[in-house]
């Protein structure tokens, strides 16, 4: 018989294997979760993917060359030219700054490595750290178990493979880190209400703040949850901790941000905090003052509080809401209120509702980008209330908000990624752990029966019981955790028959067999989860969008390398001066790779600017011409995917030019760009204004005489599948320079003012009579050098 | 564009020691043989400034202009009339000659090929249909002109010092046809318009809608590219021949005026075509920060806001090989971004420095100086230079402001009381 020491000694042995189990399962969990990455670097090359990370690169460089405080101050001359771009006060540092320092220890420790290796890798670096910031998080809600599941899913979750995938070099890369950590270190000071964690805490929320404008999610979900907390009466000291220093010194740290200064204070984002900051003082005052004052005296001062704190109230939200009302977004930057107002962008910012990512989902992108994690979150859900502790209310909010959230925006589904993980994951550790206790209470109702006999058959066999005790112990203990947790659940639901009494029922094991099955679905769901994860990582969210590739016929891979090779051309072969005008998709790009100053380029902060653009490209050449020369341009490219079926070009964004430039120069009018059906399109019926547009002349200059190989029409479109409307052209004012190898990229030059002041408008001028031939055919009278 | 103006002014400079060095050469193509004895002067007069001639029927199957991408030439005299442009050469080829910057003089008369009209043209300016010719009815030659008012007295001279640096008391006499230039045009101008009642028509005959009439009659029409080169059209080949510059010029009911200024005007414009007259030369183009982050910084990469800086540049007249400082007091600088921010005049201290001294504006973006000169006969100036303006640095603005010393208190009493505060509940314990 062991006695209660040597149990204590097992019980410590368990726990020291548990925790290294845990360390070696967590850190399999992080090899995964980089690796899993990776594959954009194998199958295509180490590079900086889409557009936004060519940026963030753009600034590391920088960076790395000049050093932190340049880059503080950088003003870039290069972009939104002539405008130029304050990007040290209008930019979030976090990322650039991260891989910095990460590449400055490299180098300190003499390892020469480029700054882009640096910047390709840092975003599965972070997805590892996020894995672990996950454990920590659901380990402070629930427990190991569930932390444990959560960082198993996360770490492969799709959606937020998507954005993390190595090369994506964006600010999302560390911010969903710095999100889940903000969640831990709140959740931690919560639990243990401890200052030195709430500091914590203000680190973490400044790096979170430094790292994305997703930090007014965590601006806001805290209040939300504070209000929760003071509305079911769980005000407590903790509480306070966690919250009040958060607050204060949080929009301090926000105010330190350039980018984001004084709309820490002033923008309705973060007015929540202060209002919920108010109301926990008076909640803590007035628990304050009942134990101080007897019963009586305590109405009547609670009657006093509440008309002047009603009048004070009022008088504040009477000043609030003139505030707020004078400015035109009642003091809400755009962004944020088309989260609140899903349509308001567009009604009245084109220029936000053009980003693919902002747009709504599709159902089925919740299953692609989540798949197990979208079935088991609403499981986790319900078993955030078995037990409802102030931690697993967090948790529940965030998921509730986060849902809410992803609906409006694509973009958003990755704040919803690990909400719905650590959901998920509370939901399988719970379903998995029950399963396995109930197959433990089996085995020990058999093995007790077996001893039963046992001991009558054959007293002195020890061995057997020995392991049927350790069994019995184990299964006990579990079951007994199971109940204890079950009790607290039940004494917090409130007393007895609340309504969520369904849910804190005493503990009842299923058969073995129904166990047994349950592990294996579990088991297999897991593993379709990761293969499905593994698949999408591979083939759908690894794709530089730089570098194309398609299978040809044969099974071969096509590489269609033409931005790169279009933007070498410009770095090679224009002065370094030159202007180089192009919708703003291709700004930073165009920065990066070519080294050539933009007009606008992807942050969007000067809709006029942009609309300038849009409108050049949606004038008649000559028009144009003008917009573009006052802007000092030289060269002018658009993408072009006609020649090859590449959809995403210019002429499919174009109707967004229109629109845009539309919204400041009310002369470019939608309709004029419709076919007389009211369609888009570029064949005959296209509209006049679109087929006079440059837009058009641009990328179908010549397209007729070099059309598609395969034989089809001349003119022939493979990606509006039409015959364009006007074949054959010439331009006067720009000249063709490059046209890269799929036509993906056609470069124009911009032609200076003609030299000679030929044939202009003259009513004294006689005609000229019969004319001697001209020995050459040469243009005269065109624009030239 | 500045590095153009400075290249061009660069190839100026050397075409300037080239013609110290070496002679120009000119090509000069003859309608016929005969107009060599008939406009010997001119063209010795074109030789005696240094000018190595070739003359050669404008006809010639052998003429060449270019060899591979080479010019032969740098000036191009076509006297011409009815006979097609011979050889290699043809109008393209002489709009291209003046595309890359070199000079042309161009006289047609009456008869005049459409070749030479569609050349013309190209080079903005029109003339008048073959047959017509100038005709005056009042202020016509008594000597020559008689008998069909067609060869002219004219003294509506253009009001240029660049073109004519001397005033011309006599008027030219001139027997052609009419020119014409567009309102709108920028390069072109009139350097010897007709008077009011002239007009171009067919002699003899009578006309009541002269479409070419008065001060819009061009007679010698100049033209400046944008590129610098230049270009002269005469409606004559009278007036630079021989016979013209010795002529007495006898106005109506015989009043004698004296003798013609043919030689005078001719030479000039031929002088002012060949860049010898009327030619800006813009050097030295530079700007220096007076006060501000980076005082006495000369061509500083990037200025701060309200950077007190100087702009100067130096600029010279250049006439008859030689260059002079030049000195006007219209001569303005522009610091632009999309729109002009600052447009001042610059002063110059009779040394031909310009100069002005400014305060850069309170707004951060790329600017440039842009200076623009655009005088009538004078070559134009085209300088710009990009200068970037930007903000302040974190660590550029007053540490301590005097308005918030309310603040720093409040700070500093908040941080006492609470140390106070502090202190009190942890040693206060009874």
């Amino acid at each position: 018989m062991a006695g209660p020491a040597e149990t204590a000694g097992q019980t410590a042995q368990h726990k020291a294997y548990g925790n290294v189990l845990t360390g070696f399962a967590l850190l399999c969990i992080c090899v995964l979760a980089s690796s899993v990455r990776l594959f954009s670097v194998i199958k295509y090359e180490s590079v900086i993917h889409e557009f936004d990370p060519y940026f963030n690169y753009r600034v590391t460089r920088f960076l790395s060359e000049k050093g932190f405080y340049e880059t503080w101050d950088f003003f870039d001359s290069f972009t939104w030219y002539p405008l130029g771009r304050v990007v040290g006060g209008t930019m979030y540092p976090g990322l650039i700054f991260t891989a910095g320092t990460i590449w400055n220890v490299l180098q300190k420790l003499n390892i020469p490595i480029h700054v882009q290796e640096v910047c390709v890798f840092t975003a599965p670096l972070f997805s590892a750290f996020c894995a672990i910031a996950t454990y920590l998080f659901m380990k402070e809600v629930r427990g190991q178990g569930a932390g444990l599941a959560s960082a198993a899913i996360i770490a492969v979750v799709p959606s937020y493979i998507s954005r993390s995938v190595a090369g994506s070099y964006d600010l999302e890369a560390v911010a969903i880190f710095a999100l889940v950590f903000v969640f831990y270190l709140y959740v931690k000071t919560l639990n243990t209400g401890s200052l030195a964690w709430a500091t914590a805490l203000f680190f973490g929320y400044l790096y979170m703040v430094a790292s994305w404008g997703g930090y007014s999610f965590i601006a806001n979900l805290l209040p939300i949850h504070c209000l929760a907390c003071i509305v079911f009466g769980r005000v407590s000291s903790r509480l306070y901790i966690a919250y009040a220093p958060w607050v204060i010194l949080g929009a301090l740290a926000a105010a330190n941000i350039p980018v984001i200064g004084f709309n820490a204070v002033l923008m309705s984002e973060h007015m929540a905090s202060f209002f919920v900051f108010g109301l926990l003082h008076a909640a803590l005052a007035i628990e304050y003052i009942r134990d101080m004052l007897p019963p009586r005296a305590y109405s009547a001062a609670k009657k006093l509080v509440l008309t002047f704190g009603t009048t004070a109230l009022a008088v504040v939200l009477a000043l609030v809401v003139s505030y707020v009302a004078a400015s035109p977004t009642f003091g809400w930057t755009g962004r944020s209120l088309s989260l609140l107002d899903p349509t308001y962008a567009s009604k009245y910012i084109p220029i936000i509702a053009s980003v693919s990512e902002h747009q709504p989902p599709s159902w089925s992108s919740y299953f692609t980008d989540l798949h197990i994690a979208s079935l088991l979150a609403p499981a986790g859900l319900l078993l955030c209330f078995r037990p409802l502790t102030d931690a697993s209310m967090f948790l529940l909010l965030y998921g509730v908000t986060a849902v809410y959230f992803s609906g409006v925006m694509v973009r958003l589904m990755l704040v919803l990624a690990p909400a719905a993980c650590c959901l998920a994951g509370l939901a399988l550790s719970e379903v998995t752990s029950y399963l396995s206790a109930s197959l433990v209470a089996a085995q020990r109702a058999q093995a007790g029966a077996g001893d039963a006999e046992k001991k009558a058959k054959a007293p002195s066999e020890t061995d057997g019981s020995a392991a049927g005790k350790k069994d019995k112990a184990a299964g006990s203990s579990a079951a007994a955790a199971a109940k204890q947790a079950a009790k607290k659940a039940a004494k917090k639901g409130g007393s007895g028959g609340g309504p969520l009494g369904w849910v804190s029922g005493p503990w009842k094991p299923v058969p073995k067999d129904v166990a047994i099955v349950g592990l294996v679905l579990v088991f297999l769901g897991l593993s379709m989860f990761y293969r499905h994860s593994v698949y999408v990582a591979g083939e759908m969210y690894s794709a530089p969008s730089i570098v194309l590739q398609s299978r040809r016929a044969d099974g071969g891979v096509k590489v269609f390398d033409d931005f790169r090779e279009a933007y070498a051309w410009l770095s090679h072969n224009t002065d370094p001066d030159a202007k180089v005008a192009s919708w703003w998709d291709y700004g930073y790009q165009t920065t990066a790779m070519a080294n050539r100053t933009v007009i606008v380029d992807n942050n969007t902060w000067n809709n006029t600017h942009i609309a300038t653009v849009g409108r050049a490209m949606a004038s008649p050449e000559r028009k144009a011409w003008q917009i573009f020369r006052s802007l000092d341009v030289e060269y002018v490219f658009v993408v072009f995917g006609g020649f090859i079926g590449y959809p995403s070009d210019d002429i499919n964004k174009f109707l967004w030019m229109v629109r845009i430039g539309g919204g400041v120069f009310p002369e470019i009018k939608e309709p004029h760009y419709l076919g007389a059906d009211g369609n888009y399109r570029v064949d005959e019926q296209a509209g006049k204004a679109l087929v006079d547009s440059l837009m058009y002349k641009l990328s179908y200059y010549r397209f007729a005489d070099c059309g598609p190989m395969f034989g089809a029409q001349r003119g022939f479109d493979r990606v509006r599948n039409a015959v364009i409307a006007k074949q054959d052209f010439e331009l006067k004012y720009f000249e063709e320079v490059f046209t890269s190898e799929h036509w993906m990229m056609r470069i124009y030059r911009v032609l200076d003012k003609p030299n000679r002041d030929a044939r202009l408008r003259n009513p004294r001028r006689a005609k000229l009579g019969r004319r001697a031939p001209s020995k050459r055919r040469q243009p005269s009278g065109a624009p030239s050098k | 564009m500045a590095r153009l103006a400075a290249a061009l002014a660069a190839a100026m400079l050397l075409a300037g020691v080239a013609l110290a060095a070496e002679q120009q050469k000119v090509l000069v193509l003859l309608d016929s043989p005969s107009l060599e004895s008939s406009h010997s002067a001119f063209l010795a007069g074109l030789r005696s400034r240094g000018y190595a001639l070739e003359v050669r029927p404008i006809d010639d199957k052998s003429l060449q202009l270019k060899s591979w991408d080479e010019w032969l030439y740098d000036k191009l005299v076509i006297l011409g009339s009815s006979k097609a442009l011979g050889g290699a050469i043809d109008a393209a080829q002489v709009v291209q000659f003046v595309d890359e910057g070199r000079d042309v003089l161009l006289a047609v008369d009456s008869d005049v090929s459409e070749e030479l009209r569609s050349l013309a043209q190209d080079l903005g300016v029109d003339i008048d249909s073959r047959g017509n010719a100038v005709i005056d009815h009042f202020g016509y030659d008594s000597h020559v002109g008689a008998q069909d008012h067609a060869a002219v007295l004219a003294d509506n001279f253009v009001k240029s010092a660049a073109v004519l640096p001397k005033a011309l008391s006599t008027p030219v006499l001139f027997r052609g046809i009419g020119l014409s230039v567009a309102a709108e045009s920028e390069t072109a101008f009139l350097a010897l318009a007709g008077s009011p009642t002239a007009y171009c028509g067919k002699p003899g005959a009578a006309m009541t809608d002269a479409k070419l009439a008065g001060p819009e009659l061009g007679l010698v029409a100049l033209v400046q590219m944008r590129n610098n080169a230049r270009v002269a059209v005469a409606g004559s080949l009278h007036m630079f021949s021989d016979a013209a510059f010795q002529a007495e010029a006898t106005a109506r009911n015989d009043r004698v005026l004296g003798r013609a200024s043919n030689e005078a005007f001719c030479t000039a414009i031929s002088k002012w075509a060949f860049q010898e007259q009327g030619v800006l030369r813009a050097s030295q183009l530079s700007h220096r920060v007076l006060a501000g982050a980076h005082p006495g910084a000369v061509k500083p990469e990037r200025y701060r806001v309200n950077d007190d800086v100087e702009f100067s540049v130096v600029i010279q007249e250049c006439a008859d090989g030689g260059c002079k400082p030049y000195t006007a007091e219209d001569v303005q600088v522009e610091l632009v971004m999309l729109d002009p921010y600052i447009r001042t005049s610059l002063k110059h201290d009779g040394q031909g420095r310009f100069a002005t001294q400014v305060k850069v504006p309170d707004v951060y973006g790329v600017f440039k100086w842009v200076l623009e000169y655009r005088r009538l006969g004078y070559s134009f100036i085209e300088l710009t230079e990009t200068v970037p303006i930007r903000p302040f640095k974190h660590n550029e603005y007053e540490r301590f402001i005097v308005q918030a010393y309310p603040y720093y208190a409040s700070c500093a009493s908040m941080m006492a009381g609470f140390l106070a505060v502090g202190a009190f509940f942890l040693y206060t314990k009874a």
